[in-house]
């Protein structure tokens, strides 16, 4: 028995049974006495990619790319391939992936399963949006093909569906050209969120718009808004198409809980925002710095230390209630005296997600994370799901490790639908949780 | 344009080795037992940028068919200039062991190693430059309590490698024995990771730059491993016998 984590290290469950996909494979039909749960690289934060007491399919061996169509943009890989051997492929040749979460450690299968979004969702939507097909096999062994046009009605309670509708097995997607692999960066500075929400309208035509936010300091909220588009060719260099390098730094074990208080966050957050704040308005760095900062520090999820942290990412609708539902949690937050250095805010676009689980849709979201310091971090995230639900607010699965029923149902309003498409012989520890199982 | 064989290419580190060498545009010849995988395996290096692709489906237990192999791969037309050898089991030895099982391990690590090797040195042209990697592990750098009959395979493997390099020294064929610490695959997978563990794409790249350089000899993946193995190889018995390894 082997005892998963999650990126987070939180909740820390049972011990789970660990098959690699080609030994399943040849025990379907499924009859085993506990469901199974395909599972990637396990970057999701909470107990969506953990199955207690139960197993867990290893899909990370599925790793080959199947076609590339470098004319036209099209990628087929197999559903277990990460991010980041797309990337070391696909650079070169001129071609970039159309989302991007904040780390390239994830895998294609994860990508759908979460149908996850990135800084340009307000121009491109979520991955969802740019697939054209994919396989997916159930528990009975059958393998379907899934598409806008074929098995509709599967193919979009797959995609964000968690993994529970069946194992996805091949990913057809469309790419992104690029000219360069740089970027060029506009780096501004805004000191409420009344100012967030002007310089995201005024950077609505960028293809890439993000904010870090310092949620800690001050009466009002404070960050720095980065906003970004493919830079075009520089003739003059040689390596126009240069891809990202392994990661220098490391955590090599967990560190002492101690390291990261209330005092060490607010120290850093005055820091980065400082430093930040005196950097050219206006540069051209490499893709990797842009949208994977993080991912410079092989394991950085060690920092939090052995009791782990957790990560609350939510949105809410762009309206004045949502706004003071916002301000709300903001303030709850700062009251509490929880730090969190990495809060990231974004406006959603309007381009309707495809997943019935799908958690984009327009609005503003905000993701926090927070040092595990037990019940009272369990009952400000409590609190602020109350806020949440009366605005019609949504909490992210793939971020999620506490969220009740209630919150799940309210977040996702056609889950009844989606329940005839869940394979019976597949579950989570976050589906046994969010369904009271 | 290069042309790589690889003996054991389903295994993870094989197809790391694999992966890179499609990078450079090489031509890729695959020997390994699971047909499917080896299918999956030659899309994929083509799309990385393997030049072509061709699988040969072999059992290394089955040591009457090495000669066919052998006089299949090494047709006057095509000239190898890295060759791998990668195949290899690994097996639970805190339980007692079936001599079935211990067969099994002995002709798959050693003996069939070692027959397709002593084939490979009468087909080689002397006159053209040829790299041959054999993987080989710490494990056969002293025997211990926990994997001796790994150990003793691999030991016995290095042996060999190390004589051939020794008879081809001032040749152009250059062997590497590449003794690898803790790489994490699914053959460790029941194994718990530590700070010592390497990843098999590092460990492939590795060995693909070892093999496309005039590397000869002995070679510790990675390279700590080397200090490692010094201490531990030098350790006095007593004091290595409380050691529970």
């Amino acid at each position: 028995m082997d005892n998963l984590k999650s990126w987070g290290n939180y909740p820390n469950l049972p011990c789970q049974t660990v098959l690699r996909y080609s030994d399943l494979r040849k025990k379907l039909p499924y009859s085993g006495t506990c469901p199974f749960l395909p599972r990637g690289l396990g970057r999701s934060y909470g107990d969506s990619c953990l199955n207690s007491n139960g197993k867990i399919v290893e899909m990370t061996e599925e790793d080959y790319f199947i076609e590339f169509d470098a004319l036209n943009g099209i990628l087929t890989t197999r559903a277990g391939i990460s991010f980041d051997q797309i990337l070391k492929m696909i650079v070169p040749k001129a071609w970039f992936l159309p989302v991007t979460p904040g780390t390239k450690f994830i895998t294609v299968g994860g990508a759908v399963a979460n149908d996850i979004h990135g800084k340009n969702h307000h121009s491109a939507g979520c991955f969802g949006n740019h697939i054209l097909s994919f396989k997916l096999l159930r528990s009975d062994g059958q393998i379907l093909e899934c598409s806008d046009s074929e098995n509709r009605e599967l193919f979009l309670a797959t995609i964000g569906g968690l993994g529970l509708t069946g194992i996805i097995l091949e990913v057809k997607f469309k790419l992104l050209k690029l000219s360069s692999s740089f970027i060029e960066q506009q780096i501004s500075t805004f000191y409420s969120l009344d100012q967030f929400i002007e310089l995201s309208d005024a950077q609505n035509g960028s293809a890439y718009t993000v904010a870090w936010v310092d949620c800690l300091a001050g009466k009002e909220l404070r960050g720095i808004f980065f906003s970004g588009n493919h830079a075009a060719s520089n003739e003059r260099s040689v390596d126009n198409f240069q891809i990202h390098k392994r990661p220098k730094l490391n955590v090599p074990i967990s560190l002492p809980e101690v390291l990261l208080n209330g005092l060490t966050i607010r120290a850093f957050n005055e820091f980065y925002f400082q430093t930040q704040k005196r950097k050219n308005s206006l540069s051209r760095i490499h893709y990797e710095p842009f949208f994977y900062p993080l991912d410079s520090i092989a394991n950085w999820n060690r920092l939090y230390g052995r009791r782990g942290f957790l990560q609350y990412q939510f949105v809410v609708p762009r309206t004045k209630e949502g706004f003071i539902a916002l301000n709300q949690i903001l303030s709850l937050i700062k009251a509490s005296r929880m730090g969190s250095f990495l809060a990231v805010l974004k406006m959603f676009g309007e381009i309707p997600s495809k997943g019935i689980l799908s958690f984009a849709r327009p609005g503003i979201t905000l993701a926090l994370d927070f040092a595990n310091t037990g019940d009272n971090l369990l009952a400000l995230l409590n609190r602020c799901d109350q806020i949440l639900l009366e605005v019609g607010g949504a909490v992210y699965p793939a971020k999620d490790s506490r969220m009740g029923h209630k919150m799940f149902k309210a977040s996702f309003p056609r889950l009844d639908e989606f329940l005839s498409f869940k394979d019976p012989q597949i579950s989570s520890s976050f589906w046994k949780r969010v369904m009271n199982e | 344009m290069n042309n790589i064989l690889v003996f054991g290419a389903s295994s993870a580190i094989a197809k790391e080795y694999s992966r890179r060498a499609a990078l450079s545009g090489a031509g890729i010849f695959l020997v390994g037992r699971r047909k499917e995988d080896l299918d999956n395996q030659a899309h994929d290096l083509m799309v990385r940028g393997a030049s072509s692709v061709q699988i040969f489906e072999f059992d290394f237990l089955n040591s009457t068919g090495i000669d066919e192999l052998i006089e299949k791969l090494f047709t006057k037309e095509i000239l190898f200039q890295q060759i791998l050898i990668a195949h290899g089991i690994l097996i639970d030895e805190t339980k007692f062991v079936d001599t079935g099982t211990v067969t099994k391990l002995i002709e798959t690590n050693y003996s069939s190693a070692v027959k397709i090797l002593n084939r490979i040195v009468q087909k080689l042209d002397l006159s053209q430059e040829t790299h041959i990697g054999v993987i080989s592990s710490v494990a056969g750098d002293r025997g211990r309590a926990s994997n001796c009959l790994y150990g003793s395979s691999k030991a016995a493997l290095s042996i060999y490698v190390n004589g051939l390099t020794h008879r081809y020294s001032q040749s152009k064929i250059y062997f590497v024995d590449f003794h690898l610490g803790f790489v994490d695959t699914p053959m460790t997978t029941s194994y718990k990771k530590g700070l010592l563990w390497a990843s098999s794409d590092q460990v492939g790249e590795s060995i693909y730059g070892a093999m496309s350089s005039r590397k000869r000899g002995k070679v510790y993946l990675p390279w700590f491993w080397y200090l490692i193995m010094m201490i531990i190889r030098n350790l006095p018995q007593q004091i290595f016998w409380k050691l529970k390894i």
